[in-house]
């Protein structure tokens, strides 16, 4: 048997073995009972569907899914917009206040790269619970709880905010965790402490104290170390120099301290920083510039002695440079 | 939906049912995975999904259901035993007016996967390579030489008989 013998055998077969009329008409009467007993979908609608039908059941020309689709999106974009623009006011306990923390919040937050936005953010978080803890306060709706919880994220926050600072610092990008310090000292300060509920809002006050304290502290760390960073700049002008400056560093701090005619600029500076200081910390603050303005002063000394040494010929100087420049000669 | 629908069932019930009674050699199975078919794919279309090829889909949904079909049977292999041996023991007797065309229909039967489908859905159902290759995804080429490679077996044991 050939293969064309094979192949109309084959096709006979199929004949053959089609279904009998009476069963498939049979078979079909029940498919379309099953077929109204689960009708199509109003909502849905593909390309079997007739026109007509389509047409009548919404006036949108065959294109009622596509349209369907996009009304739906466009409806979710306008909506979530909507609802977090009115979640920025909400407050602990209203019911857009998750959008508000946890969207809203860590879209922003999300959009802060880098260390120094980081940290401002954060800055700006601290200060977001503070002010709506007194705005709780102020309609008198707060309780204990939501109050020692927004106090503790408040406190989080600033932490956030001033560890971002001192990896700022300690990556030496002093200039960055400056400003980092700075808006969250303003954060703090802008917040509503000591208004009319004086008495209510001392909690508040307390930590906003706390939390200033702490910045202070960090922030005079921060101001050492950019003097420091300062007088290294200026003293890499050549090598030999730097090690007698160094060198006499110390004693030339001690003689010079008597004239302090270098170091009063230098102190000035400090004192007017050291104006935005409240409380005792401002003991220690004055102490610790004391000694960094000596320093100042010291190397400052140092790098007068630079001066002169290249200058020496030409002038003699004041007082306070010949004996520097004799000290400095005496020790080398 | 429900007319053009109505109207694939007039054109495909046949292939679909012939499809199904090749794989599992018994016409009333053959009929209810037909039927089964349809209503399957019926409720996929309600939906609102897409069927770009109708015919594809019934073919494939049909080849879903015969492999359900199979993995079921083998939970309750004694019963289905007794069935096959008395469905076979059937068709042995069932008088052919062409024993011819028995014949290759049986040494069809006897051919092995996946030559025997493919062969099948090109004579059988009357497909072309390409919509075979819808149905079962492989590439036309595949299907094309699957079809020379069967019609070669199917050749050899007919040629067998014939000598037998």
């Amino acid at each position: 048997m050939n293969r064309d013998n094979i192949e109309k055998k084959l096709r006979e077969v199929g004949k053959k073995s089609n279904l009998s009329q009476s069963v498939k008409d049979q078979k079909k009467e029940e498919l379309l009972a099953f077929m109204k007993m689960y009708p199509v979908r109003e909502v849905s609608l593909d390309r079997h569907s007739s026109r007509s039908e389509a047409s009548s059941s919404l006036p949108l020309l065959g294109l009622r899914k596509f349209r369907l689709m996009h009304a739906v999106i466009i409806a979710a974009i306008v909506l979530s917009g909507a609802t977090s623009v009115s979640a920025e006011q909400a407050l602990p306990g209203d019911l857009l206040y998750g959008v508000k923390t946890s969207v809203n919040e860590n879209v922003r937050g999300a959009l802060a790269v880098g260390a120094q936005a980081e940290g401002k953010w954060q800055a700006e978080l601290a200060a977001r619970r503070l002010n709506e803890l007194a705005e709780l306060k102020s309609e008198g709706e707060v309780d204990s709880e939501t109050e020692a919880e927004l106090t503790a994220q408040a406190q989080s926050h600033a932490k956030e905010a001033r560890d971002e600072a001192k990896a700022l610092q300690s990556r030496g990008k002093i200039e960055a965790a400056m400003s980092v310090l700075n808006s969250l000292e303003v954060a703090l300060n802008s917040s509503p402490q000591g208004d009319a509920q004086g008495q209510s809002n001392s909690n508040i006050n307390t930590v906003i104290e706390l939390e200033l304290d702490l910045l202070n502290s960090v922030e005079q760390e921060l101001e050492q170390e950019r003097l420091v960073e300062l007088d290294s700049e200026t003293e890499q002008g050549s090598s030999v120099e730097i090690n007698v400056g160094g060198k006499n560093g110390l004693e030339i701090g001690v003689k010079s301290e008597t004239e302090a005619s270098n170091g009063d600029n230098v102190s000035g500076m400090n004192d007017e920083m050291e104006s935005h200081d409240s409380g005792d910390q401002e003991q220690t603050a004055e102490s610790d510039s004391g000694t960094s303005s000596d320093k100042e002063s010291s190397s400052r000394g140092g790098v007068n002695i630079e001066g002169e040494a290249s200058g020496r010929s030409s002038s003699e100087g004041t007082g306070v440079d010949m004996e520097i420049n004799m000290s400095g000669q005496v020790s080398y | 939906m429900e007319n053009e629908f109505a109207k694939a069932y007039d054109l495909y019930a046949d292939g679909v049912y012939k499809h199904c009674l090749f794989k599992v050699s018994d016409q009333n199975i053959a009929l209810d995975l037909m039927q089964e078919t349809f209503t399957k794919v019926w409720l996929y279309l309600r939906e609102g999904k897409k069927a770009d090829n109708l015919k594809a889909l019934l073919y494939k949904t049909a080849n879903n259901l015969v492999i359900d079909y199979y993995r079921k049977k083998k939970s309750v292999s004694l019963e289905s035993l007794q069935s096959e041996g008395f469905d076979v023991a059937e068709e042995r007797v069932s008088p052919e007016a062409d024993s011819e065309v028995e014949l290759v229909k049986r040494a069809l039967q006897s051919i092995d996967e996946p030559y025997r489908t493919a062969v099948s859905m090109r004579y059988i159902n009357d497909m072309t390579p390409q919509e075979i290759s819808e149905v079962t995804g492989d590439t036309v080429n595949v299907i094309s030489v699957r079809i020379n490679r069967g019609m070669k077996k199917l050749q050899k044991v007919m040629n067998i008989h014939e000598q037998g």
